[in-house]
């Protein structure tokens, strides 16, 4: 790398610098959005992950390929990382499908719940929260 | 007797890499799946409470606070990244200036997080409390120790380490490089962790 390479590479670091954050405030804003009052197609949760999650992978990718240096990195690691992306989705997938499965007896069960509160570990109010969060 | 261990500062030519970036990078990818199942248990105990919400609501969790601790780790990155810069420019002042910022940031971020802690044990908020409670400090906790991890690394290269600079320096810039590594994806966690926990 010549001199003149790395002045143009801060260049890019501070403007990724300045990208991120404006990122962390667009994420913060969005948070806000009332999705339940738009007539949208899917849940109003599903809306606030698919923005914030959105925004979140942006920022990773701007972290990854430019402070981490995945955009010109050796295949050596690219390999490394498919392969940990591929057990990390095994891992994510798995729970989540045995959750909602038509096999799991306890599928949309909430054991835990239930039985705290049958035990008196916790107040039942405390869950169901009072009548202004509704 | 001296041992010369190969590819310490050279690449290896099937690779392409150094022995302490293949290392870091295979450290990252058992890091990925360390926080992926956290994040996996997170996905389960939430879809299956239908009260998780009324949890996530009366944690009065500080999104301001978290929002500054978002900027203050993104500037540590961006600074980590400066310090690796300047060792390439030969600059070793500025070495210690970036760092410095990086460090101090780091503390900072552990400062405001004690303060967090401490508005939820104070009005009785343990991870006992609730599964939301559980999930988010199992979660920041665990990144909160790799900050402090990062920040011990950090500060030996900042003061005794650099001493390496004088007789090896390229060997020096590389372990910058690879601290560097692992600061980035601490801030890379935390860039998911803010949403997913704080946001949404």
């Amino acid at each position: 790398m010549s001199d003149h390479d790395i002045e143009s590479h801060i260049k890019v670091y501070w403007n990724v610098f300045y990208a991120l954050l404006a990122f962390t405030i667009l994420t913060v804003a969005v948070s806000y959005i009332p999705f339940e009052e738009y007539n949208l197609p899917f849940s109003p949760m599903f809306w606030a992950l698919f923005v914030g999650l959105s925004i979140a992978a942006i920022k990773g990718y701007l972290v990854s390929a430019y402070f981490m240096h995945l955009n010109s990195e050796r295949k050596a690691i690219y390999y490394l990382l498919l392969l940990s992306i591929l057990f990390l989705v095994v891992l994510m997938v798995i729970p989540m499908a045995w959750s909602v499965s038509a096999r799991n007896p306890n599928a949309g069960y909430a054991p835990y719940v239930q039985d705290d509160v049958e035990r008196g570990y916790v107040d039942k109010d405390y869950y169901h929260g009072s009548d202004e969060d509704h | 007797m001296d041992i010369e261990i190969p590819y310490n500062v050279e690449e290896r030519e099937d690779t392409g890499l150094y022995n302490a970036k293949l290392g870091i990078w295979l450290f990252l990818a058992s890091e990925i799946m360390l926080f992926g199942a956290l994040f996996s248990t997170y996905i389960i105990l939430r879809t299956g409470d239908t009260t998780w919400m009324t949890a996530v609501k009366g944690a009065h969790l500080n999104i301001p606070l978290a929002t500054l601790n978002t900027a203050i780790l993104i500037l540590s990155s961006v600074t980590f990244v400066m310090s690796w810069v300047s060792l390439k420019l030969k600059d070793f002042s500025g070495f210690k200036k970036y760092m410095g910022i990086t460090l101090l940031c780091s503390v900072l971020f552990l400062v405001i997080k004690f303060f967090e802690y401490k508005a939820k044990f104070d009005v009785g908020h343990y991870p006992s409390t609730h599964n939301f409670y559980a999930v988010y400090f199992t979660i920041t906790g665990l990144h909160g120790i790799h900050i402090i991890g990062g920040i011990i690394v950090n500060a030996y290269l900042w003061l005794p380490g650099s001493k390496m600079w004088n007789t090896d320096p390229k060997r020096f810039t590389n372990r910058i490089e690879v601290a560097g590594l692992y600061w980035h994806f601490v801030d890379l966690v935390w860039i998911i962790v803010f949403p997913s926990i704080y946001l949404l």
